[in-house]
């Protein structure tokens, strides 16, 4: 029998642009896909994966930690050797939720190579704009000088143009405490999520801030989330829902005594959203929500 | 025979050979679904159920998209994992919002205890009788599943397009993967079929017995 946490999060309205910077031109370019038939921005998990590890090396160390000032990953155990068998080294909170691989190749002809993998026990799913991206771009002009690769001769100023997006965003997240190497570090992953702050992917300058607005948690033994991408756009503008979500409540297909809520679309909840959901733990704020799935993994470990 | 419809909001089903761009197989490959339906169970013996039969069809057409992304690579070990060289964007495709169909049959597995059919429909019905771990994917371990229903009968809910063998197929999608080189690799020809019932069962690409088995 193994116990599941899946959560849903939606992030603030905030406004994306120039995140992990494909350069068309002079345009530095949103990622995008189609999604219900129209253009969303969207941003890689590696990114948000990125921004946890960050937060994470703050509550104990990490193997992997950027450098900002060189720009470059620096490992303390490349080689993940704490993960042996006979290995009785500490092993690094990074590794323990968010996995690795290390393969190298045959030494001689017909041999086999080699591959130290650890699944991630932590999945993030990649994040996607909860509105469709309408085309926004603004054109600017560097200083001169300021960017001198783009200043090819003269002091011009360097002519550029950004898209933006202003969304929010949602993304997903999976994870089987009991196969962490350290279980409690379940708590200390979901407790960093739930305040993840900037995802900037690998660009210094974007900012957006991830810290969940409203969260979905689902304890469950299923291994099928089926609240993966639950937020919509509500009626009232700037608002979101969860309809989709509640239509699989009533139906029977996620009981609600294994959710709970937390966050602004908590507040937003109608009387009889409130009664289809009844079972299911409310929370205002999203810290809340937080406390009360971690408090469900602590009784079940009791 | 029985089959699950599964729901994947993001995924991309990598054809053994993209490199630059990372194509994707219009549907999941059997290798991939046999993967799903294993961490479904929570067999972490991948050997375990060869020679059942397992296969894929798409009840919608998903829209796909491509996105650029850093991929890792060892080019330079001498150089740390995910610097320099070792780190390039490539561009990606996904595939948007599949809706699906995976079947899977166990009549020619080695009779070596409860089949892999059997255990789907137990992890279906009562997951709390299951041991595993980790998120349940469709292809790259972050191309998460979302919604799955146990079709007992193996009739699909709609028609679809399944991927089934046919000696003049216009499709080859792995079967076997080997991911340590390619040598163990093995394929299935076929091609995408209209279909509306349960399909034949001789015509779902098996996976195959380990070189020397049966």
């Amino acid at each position: 029998m193994s116990l599941h946490v899946f959560a849903a999060f939606v992030t603030p309205l905030g406004t994306a642009a120039n995140n992990r910077g494909l350069t068309e031109g002079n345009i530095t370019s949103l990622q995008k896909l189609v999604w219900n038939g129209q253009v969303h921005t969207t941003v890689s998990a590696e990114s948000i994966r990125f921004a946890l590890r960050r937060r994470l090396n703050e509550q104990e160390p990490c193997n992997r930690t950027y450098d900002d000032a060189s720009r470059a990953n620096e490992w303390k155990d490349a080689a993940f050797s704490a993960w042996s068998g006979k290995s009785k080294e500490k092993t690094y909170i990074d590794d323990d939720l968010l996995g690795f691989m290390s393969a190298e190749g045959a030494k001689q002809e017909k041999e086999k190579g080699t591959a130290k993998v650890r699944r991630a026990v932590l999945e993030v799913s990649r994040a996607v704009s909860l509105t469709p991206w309408s085309g926004d771009v603004t054109f600017n002009a560097a200083s001169p000088g300021a960017t001198p690769s783009a200043q090819k001769k003269g002091s011009n100023p360097v002519p550029y143009g950004t898209e933006m997006h202003a969304t929010r965003y949602q993304y997903g997240v999976a994870l089987t405490p009991e196969a962490l190497r350290v279980p409690a570090r379940a708590v200390t992953a979901l407790n960093q999520l739930c305040a993840l702050g900037p995802v900037a992917g690998n660009h210094g300058r974007f900012l957006f801030d991830f810290s969940p607005e409203s969260v979905v948690f689902r304890l469950t033994q299923e291994a099928a989330p089926r609240i993966l991408y639950a937020f919509e756009p509500s009626s009232r503008a700037g608002g979101v829902e969860l309809a989709a979500l509640l239509r699989k409540v009533k139906s029977g297909d996620v009981p609600a005594k294994e959710l709970v809520l937390g966050g602004q679309v908590v507040e937003e909840l109608g009387a009889e959203e409130r009664e289809v959901l009844s079972g299911a733990e409310l929370h205002a704020g999203v810290v809340a929500a937080c406390r009360a799935a971690c408090k469900r993994l602590e009784v079940r470990k009791k | 025979m029985i089959a699950l419809e599964l729901s994947v909001p993001v995924a991309c089903w990598r054809k053994g050979r993209a490199r630059e761009l990372v194509e994707t197989e219009v549907l999941p490959p059997p290798a991939t679904c046999y993967g799903a339906l294993l961490s479904l169970v929570g067999e972490q013996d991948r050997e375990r159920h060869r020679g059942c039969r397992v296969t894929a069809g798409l009840l919608n057409a998903p829209v796909i998209s491509t996105v650029l992304r850093t991929f890792w690579r060892s080019k330079n070990l001498k150089v740390a994992k995910g610097n320099d060289e070792n780190a390039a964007p490539d561009q990606q495709q996904l595939v948007i919002d599949a809706r699906l169909v995976v079947w899977c049959d166990s009549r020619e597995e080695p009779d070596s205890g409860e089949s892999l059919e059997d255990r789907v429909v137990r992890a279906m019905r009562e997951p709390g009788s299951v041991t595993r771990a980790g998120a349940w994917s469709l292809g790259e371990s972050t191309h998460l599943i979302n919604d799955a229903r146990l079709l007992p009968e193996g009739r699909p809910p709609a028609g679809c397009r399944a991927f089934l063998t046919a000696s003049t197929g216009a499709l080859t999608l792995p079967v076997w993967v080997d991911h340590v080189g390619t040598r163990g690799t093995r394929y299935e020809v076929g091609l995408l079929e209209d279909v509306s019932g349960v399909p034949e069962v001789q015509r779902l690409p098996r996976i195959p017995l380990a070189e020397g088995a049966g």
